[in-house]
């Protein structure tokens, strides 16, 4: 422990500037992520426009750095060659790669990571999710210290390391673009995608990133120790082989979303999918990726998922399907879904809202969301075997995930600069509200933070003006505005910020008076926004259920059917 | 007559590089307290040869002792008791001397504070700026003070005194023979000079493209070749073997 703490000292003695300035970088950056965004939009506008250039360079140096640290931490007492000091002299390889780690951890993924936590606790996030946040930037952290250190190893100087990093990532490049074009060399006209019957699971992911980190660490220690790139490199594919594996065969979903699906739905009667076979048409022939006969043709329909609870909307995935015909049977792939209707309710895509905010009408903006929801798919066959047995009739039997999810009310607020809603992390304040013949335009500050620890699916807010005497509500859109940090420090900061997990956001949302184009058109005179609320809608996917459908007398036809 | 120990020992000693053999069956050994200097033209051998026996490089095949040990096998317990200034070390020029001793004290349980004093006032070195802007005799100083001030069982130098004026040259010669509390070293010495080596070494071993040529004492050699200096029988046996070659 002495030798490592000598070593750590040495190093830190001879990179103090670089460690300052990084400190300095590391610093402003948190600084400058947590104030900017609280100042007021003129404010933070004229405030990056009379620093724009600092904050480039400021930018930059801090990416450079991010890159640079962990080559001038390890080649300090390079790992390659036979002319180094250290090699001559009684130093335990182990105590020196201890020592690199240790400085490169402090400074490469300690002191972000504290800034991190700085900035997050500032910005009243629990303590609990500071946590995952802090776990989730340290893994990645650790991956890009291991994987530059590996570099550095294997390299004698920064020149070297560039360049060895620049082919890693050009041959990594040429990989992955291989294997994508051989995926879609064999891929067929109308690709069909295997429908996963859970949510994404992203241990798998971090197991990787984690094995990564491993191989890279290992190989790092062999190269000290042995000082033969023939032997760490294969070590360090050894080991990168051995956590890959074991991240592929993983049986435990760790961190997947968990996602109840409520007692009621899981009656059959309640989420009750039918379709009506009058609406079963098949498209045209699709065009084909490649040029051959790899072409495909599909079918939708339009379904219903019986009554469901007030709130509460699901839509229609097919997992796989077949159809006989007679000796034949017809196999169809899944992968596509699409909107279903509820009994009672139609198939009005705007139902769920306009029930919750206990309206008569909704108007979308730009006419974006049709009134009536369009089907959704039911069978895909190959063409040739389309044309081979078309038109005729069979038993079709289908198997479908249906996707719950459910909407509430989560805030009604007055429209005044002030007013705020808060649901865990996620809050925002309204700024400013700016009224005009165009409708109305709010700007407000949100704040959210989310891990991928969080084992949490993503929930969403939809935002109406609702004018309750006239019970009628306008949606709004919203688009990112003002200087956030995140952008404002470049999008591929992402060895810095990019890993915070805090979004500091300023939001400009509109609502429309107007609406006119080929399909939708509407409009609404500024009288109609004088005693308005604001309406928050919050969208919660609820997870899934199995559903089959069975109709006995399919239609195997081009076009709509006719009876 | 008990024979005297080794202080290191290389048997059919040979290092490829790819399909240039290096080194080839070197055998030679290196008695306990002797001065040895490692000789031969350039292209010989030698650094390559200092770089084996300090696990630098691997041997292709055969085997270098070092202080009884494997030279593959030389640990940091080894390293402790093994002193090494080469021209061709990166020294971590970004130290001033004295702050290169301050790093290397706590590596050798033998470092004599007092010795190091002493070696200091004897080189000169008393500049606090950082080696990078020192004169390379000075730089070659603080290297051999650093392999001086544990008492090393065996010193092992690589051209120390190529390119530095006589001054420094006798500087580092006073220091490595005469120490104060006398020479408890070994050393094995590769160089050009003909006359340093004739000052310093009580032995020599001579190689050629990778292969022993000779392995004597000076004084022993000397009397074979009578009224001729080191350097004559030097280029001498150079020039032989190159012909032998041819």
């Amino acid at each position: 422990m002495t030798a490592v703490w000598h070593f750590v000292r040495t190093d830190v003695r001879r990179l103090r500037w670089v460690i300052a300035a990084w400190l300095f970088l590391v610093a402003g950056a948190t600084i400058f992520d947590a104030v900017v965004p609280f100042l007021s939009q003129q404010t933070q506008i004229a405030f990056i426009a009379s620093i724009g250039l600092t904050m480039f360079v400021l930018v930059a140096t801090l990416l450079l750095f991010s890159v640079l640290l962990i080559p001038l931490i390890v080649q300090a007492d390079p790992a390659v060659g036979t002319d180094a000091f250290w090699m001559t002299r009684p130093i335990d390889p182990r105590s020196l790669w201890i020592a690199k780690l240790a400085l490169a951890g402090i400074l490469g993924l300690a002191v972000p990571v504290l800034a991190q936590v700085v900035l997050l606790a500032i910005s009243r996030i629990a303590p609990l999710e500071i946590a995952r946040l802090a776990a989730e930037s340290a893994l990645l952290r650790l991956f890009w210290i291991a994987c530059f250190m590996a570099l550095a190893a294997l390299t004698p100087g920064i020149a070297r390391f560039l360049l060895l990093g620049a082919a890693v990532a050009v041959g990594l490049a040429i990989v992955v673009n291989g294997a994508f074009a051989l995926a879609r060399s064999a891929q067929i006209g109308f690709p069909p995608v295997p429908l996963e019957l859970h949510l994404a699971d992203p241990t798998p992911e971090l197991l990787a990133i984690a094995g990564v980190a491993v191989a890279g660490l290992v190989l790092v220690a062999v190269q000290y120790r042995i000082r033969l790139r023939s032997r760490s490199v294969p070590a360090g594919l050894l080991v990168l082989g051995v956590t890959a594996g074991l991240a592929a065969l993983w049986p435990w979903n760790t961190f997947e979303p968990r996602l109840t699906v409520p007692s009621w739905a899981l009656a059959p009667e309640r989420v009750r999918l039918t379709a009506d076979p009058g609406t079963v048409a098949f498209d045209d022939v699709t065009p084909s990726i490649r040029s051959g006969d790899r072409e495909w043709r599909s079918a939708t329909a339009r379904f219903s998922l019986g009554t469901m609870e007030r709130g509460w909307s699901g839509s229609v995935n097919l997992v796989d399907a077949s159809l006989s015909l007679g000796q034949t049977v017809l196999q169809s792939p899944g992968g596509y879904g699409g909107h279903a209707g509820q009994e009672g309710r139609g198939d009005d895509a705007q139902a769920v809202p306009r029930d919750l905010l206990g309206v008569r009408w909704v108007g979308e903006p730009f006419g974006w969301i049709s009134p009536s929801a369009g089907p959704a798919h039911v069978m895909i066959v190959r063409e040739d075997e389309f044309q081979r047995h078309a038109p005729a009739r069979g038993a079709y039997h289908g198997r479908y995930r249906i996707d719950l999810s459910e909407e509430t009310v989560a805030a009604v607020l007055p429209l005044a600069p002030g007013a705020s809603y808060q649901d865990g992390v996620h809050r925002f304040v309204i700024e400013q509200v700016t009224r005009s013949s165009q409708g109305v335009v709010i700007l407000f500050q949100e704040r959210d933070a989310s891990s991928v620890f969080d084992a949490a699916a993503g929930v969403s807010q939809e935002f109406f003006l609702r004018n309750v005497a006239q019970a009628e509500a306008i949606r709004g859109t919203d688009y990112e505005t003002g200087a956030n940090p995140g952008s404002a420090l470049g999008g591929a900061f992402f060895l810095y910020s990019g890993a915070s997990g805090l979004r500091n956001r300023r939001i400009s949302m509109e609502f429309q008076a107007h609406v006119d184009n080929d399909s939708v058109k509407w409009s609404r005179d500024p009288g109609w926004f004088a005693d308005v609320e604001l309406v928050v809608l919050r969208l919660r996917p609820a997870g899934s259920v199995i559903r089959t459908l069975d109709i006995a007398d399919f239609p195997l036809q081009a076009g709509p059917v006719t009876r | 007559m008990a024979a005297v120990p080794a202080a290191i020992e290389t048997r059919q000693l040979t290092r490829r590089f790819r399909r240039t053999e290096a080194i080839r069956d070197l055998s030679f050994s290196v008695p306990d307290g002797s001065i040895c200097a490692l000789l031969g033209p350039n292209g010989a051998g030698k650094t390559t040869t200092i770089k084996l026996l300090m696990n630098l490089l691997r041997p292709s095949d055969g085997v270098a002792s070092v202080l009884g040990r494997d030279s593959r096998r030389l640990d940091a317990a080894a390293l402790q008791r093994i002193g090494y200034v080469s021209e061709n070390q990166r020294l971590p020029d970004w130290m001033t001397p004295g702050q290169l001793f301050d790093y290397c004290r706590p590596l050798y349980p033998g470092w004599d504070p007092a010795l190091a004093r002493t070696l200091q006032a004897m080189l000169g070195l008393t500049e606090s700026r950082p080696l990078r802007q020192l004169s390379r005799g000075t730089r070659m100083k603080a290297a051999l003070l650093a392999s001086l001030a544990f008492r090393p069982a065996l010193l092992i130098l690589d051209e120390p005194f190529t390119g530095l004026d006589p001054v420094v040259r006798d500087d580092l010669i006073e220091a490595l023979l005469k120490p104060p509390g006398g020479r408890p070293w070994t050393i094995l010495v590769s160089s050009h000079d003909m006359h340093e080596v004739e000052r310093l070494a009580d032995r020599v071993v001579f190689i050629e493209g990778g292969r022993l040529l000779l392995e004597e004492p000076v004084a022993s050699l000397l009397a074979r070749f009578p009224s001729r200096s080191l350097r004559d029988v030097f280029v001498e046996l150079a020039r032989g073997a190159a012909k032998g070659s041819r």
